[in-house]
């Protein structure tokens, strides 16, 4: 009986010992205790703050190899930015970059949110450095393709129309490098698209459609070739004033996506163009 | 007789089965077990994500789930489902036999002998096919009585109506399943005392327990109807448990589990020990009238 007794009691120790889920139980309750934060940051007293970062400390502390303690350091990060000391996150975001460069997403993530960081702070010269090295060190990550694009957009959104101009123009010239590179992949997908996007933002609308054309032909029936579809229709249809082409794009959207959800709408775009 | 002297029995039952539980509370050991084993199974699968039992219970995990699964919190979104399906092989396995030698325990006790486990054990193994035939039957029904309706509506009748009106028709089907599990509880309440007692097979236990009921069948209906509500409770929170988990932590599944395990070890309970009362009392006036 008192062997068997030990023997369980090894048993709950061993359970209790090494893997992830004690981790994951310990994260879990972290964030759920940051969650209060993060729905109220200015209304947080520091102390809440305190609290919640020395949670994240210890499972960094106590589980450094595994998942839960790279999180772990990008949501102390985030809670720094919460409470608005940016130079604080600014340097747990470049710890998460130095601890754990093999992870791509994540340091990705965390140098974007550094140029976040100099952004909220009005210091544009840094955060566009910050914004470039996601470019130059993450391209192979969503965040990093969509960085000459954000760019060219903060231009756009505080009227800096030369510059934006400009930074769309790069940011074109960027991404057709990557298609170049890289023909027919995942990344060549995304970035033909945030192409005609660029082209469609200069006004630029023969170039426009020759992108939104490639991106169908080269990646038919996708999700984004619908939306290129119903883009390229509107363009004939109220920018190029070429009803018949209109027509004919909108034919085919009907073709091939007889399902999707904007049916009724284009269908509704095709009468009223025939019967003009 | 009229229906307030049924109801007055049923009272009697229920005071006399209380008064035997006192005075012999050993009677309790068989369901105790019961619930000592669904303990175990229930700690057995809270720990499945966590080695060394995850090298058994992941793999199959993963299979049929997906390995989010075995990751906290949403393993306790799983625990319920395991943990039913571990119990349905526990019942057939274990509680069938543990309600016959119920049933010999308090023919003992009624008998003012002391209860014997192990004397009762032996004679519930002699009859183990007969109780599991008994338990898979009654199990089996009550599964179809709850899932055909459900299925039917929300297969065929759905084209036929609105989204609101569908959640009425779900609503008043779960209840008239839950009323029609109750009545075929109630005719089949006195199979494992027909097994136990008057050592009938299967199919003979159940024609018995038929015209047993046919004297008595408000009395029955009482007895079944409020320990099978009392287990409707943990069915409900379980039903509320995404809410309850986001709410308060995710550790609450257990205890709702473990409530379900209390609450069914006591109406199994109760309702095992009154059903057999009521047999014995039947069948001793029956006899009685079949003597004069």
């Amino acid at each position: 009986m008192r062997r068997f007794l030990i023997l369980i009691c090894m048993l709950f120790f061993i359970v209790g010992c090494g893997n992830q889920y004690p981790a994951e139980k310990l994260y879990w309750k972290a964030n759920k205790f940051s969650e209060q934060i993060f729905r109220n940051p200015k209304g947080t007293p520091l102390s809440q703050y305190e609290k919640a970062i020395s949670r994240f400390e210890k499972i960094i502390r106590k589980y450094p190899d595994l998942t839960q303690a790279k999180e772990a350091q990008f949501k102390i990060a985030q809670l720094y930015v919460a409470r608005e000391d940016f130079p604080g996150a600014i340097k747990e975001f470049e710890k998460t970059i130095r601890n754990y460069p093999d992870d791509i997403m994540l340091c990705a993530k965390a140098q974007f949110a550094i140029g976040n960081c100099y952004q909220q702070q009005g210091d544009w010269d840094k955060a566009l450095i910050a914004y470039r090295k996601v470019f130059s060190d993450y391209k192979d990550t969503p965040f990093g393709l969509e960085v000459p694009l954000y760019i060219a957009r903060y231009y756009e959104r505080n009227e800096q129309n030369v510059n934006a101009r400009k930074a769309f123009r790069e940011a074109i010239k960027e991404y057709k490098k990557i298609i170049k590179e890289h023909p027919k992949s995942q990344g060549a997908y995304i970035v033909q698209d945030y192409i005609a996007f660029c082209y469609l933002s200069l006004q630029d609308w023969p170039n426009a459609i020759k992108s939104l054309n490639k991106l169908i032909n080269d990646f038919p029936k996708t999700p984004k070739t619908a939306q290129a579809l119903i883009t390229m229709g509107a363009l004939y249809q109220n920018q190029l004033k070429q009803p018949k082409r209109a027509i004919s794009v909108y034919q085919k959207f009907l073709k091939d996506y007889p399902k999707h959800k904007l049916v009724y709408a284009i269908q509704k775009r095709l009468d009223e163009l025939k019967s003009k | 007789m009229s229906v307030g002297k049924k109801i007055k029995t049923t009272f009697s039952v229920w005071g006399e089965s209380i008064r035997t539980m006192k005075r012999y509370p050993k009677v309790f050991l068989p369901f105790g077990i019961v619930a000592l084993f669904q303990v175990a199974l229930l700690f057995l699968l809270f720990w499945a994500p966590r080695s060394p039992i995850s090298v058994v219970m992941a793999p199959p995990i993963r299979k049929f789930w997906g390995e989010m699964y075995l990751h906290y919190p949403v393993n306790f979104l799983l625990l319920p489902k395991l943990f039913n399906y571990g119990n349905i092989v526990l019942r057939i396995i274990l509680e069938s036999l543990m309600a016959g030698v119920t049933v010999a325990m308090v023919v003992q006790a009624l008998k003012k002998f002391s209860p014997r486990f192990r004397t009762n054990c032996k004679k519930g193994i002699r009859k183990y096919i007969t109780l599991v035939a008994v338990w898979v039957m009654l199990f089996a029904l009550i599964t179809i009585v709850f899932r055909v309706p459900v299925f039917l509506i929300t297969k065929y009748y759905s084209n036929y109506v609105g989204i609101f009106r569908q959640a009425n028709f779900l609503r008043v089907a779960v209840l008239s399943s839950i009323f029609i599990a109750i009545m075929i509880e109630a005719l089949l309440a006195y199979t494992v005392p027909a097994v136990m007692i008057e050592h009938k097979r299967t199919f003979k236990a159940i024609k018995r327990s038929f015209s047993v009921v046919r004297g008595i069948s408000l009395e029955t209906f009482l007895l079944v109807l409020i320990p099978t509500l009392l287990t409707l409770i943990p069915v409900f929170l379980k039903l509320k448990l995404p809410a309850l988990i986001d709410r308060f932590f995710p550790e609450v599944t257990l205890y709702v589990i473990i409530l379900g395990i209390l609450i069914s070890l006591f109406s199994n309970f109760l309702l095992i020990i009154s059903v057999t009362i009521l047999f014995l009392r039947k069948t001793e006036t029956s006899d009685e009238g079949a003597s004069k």
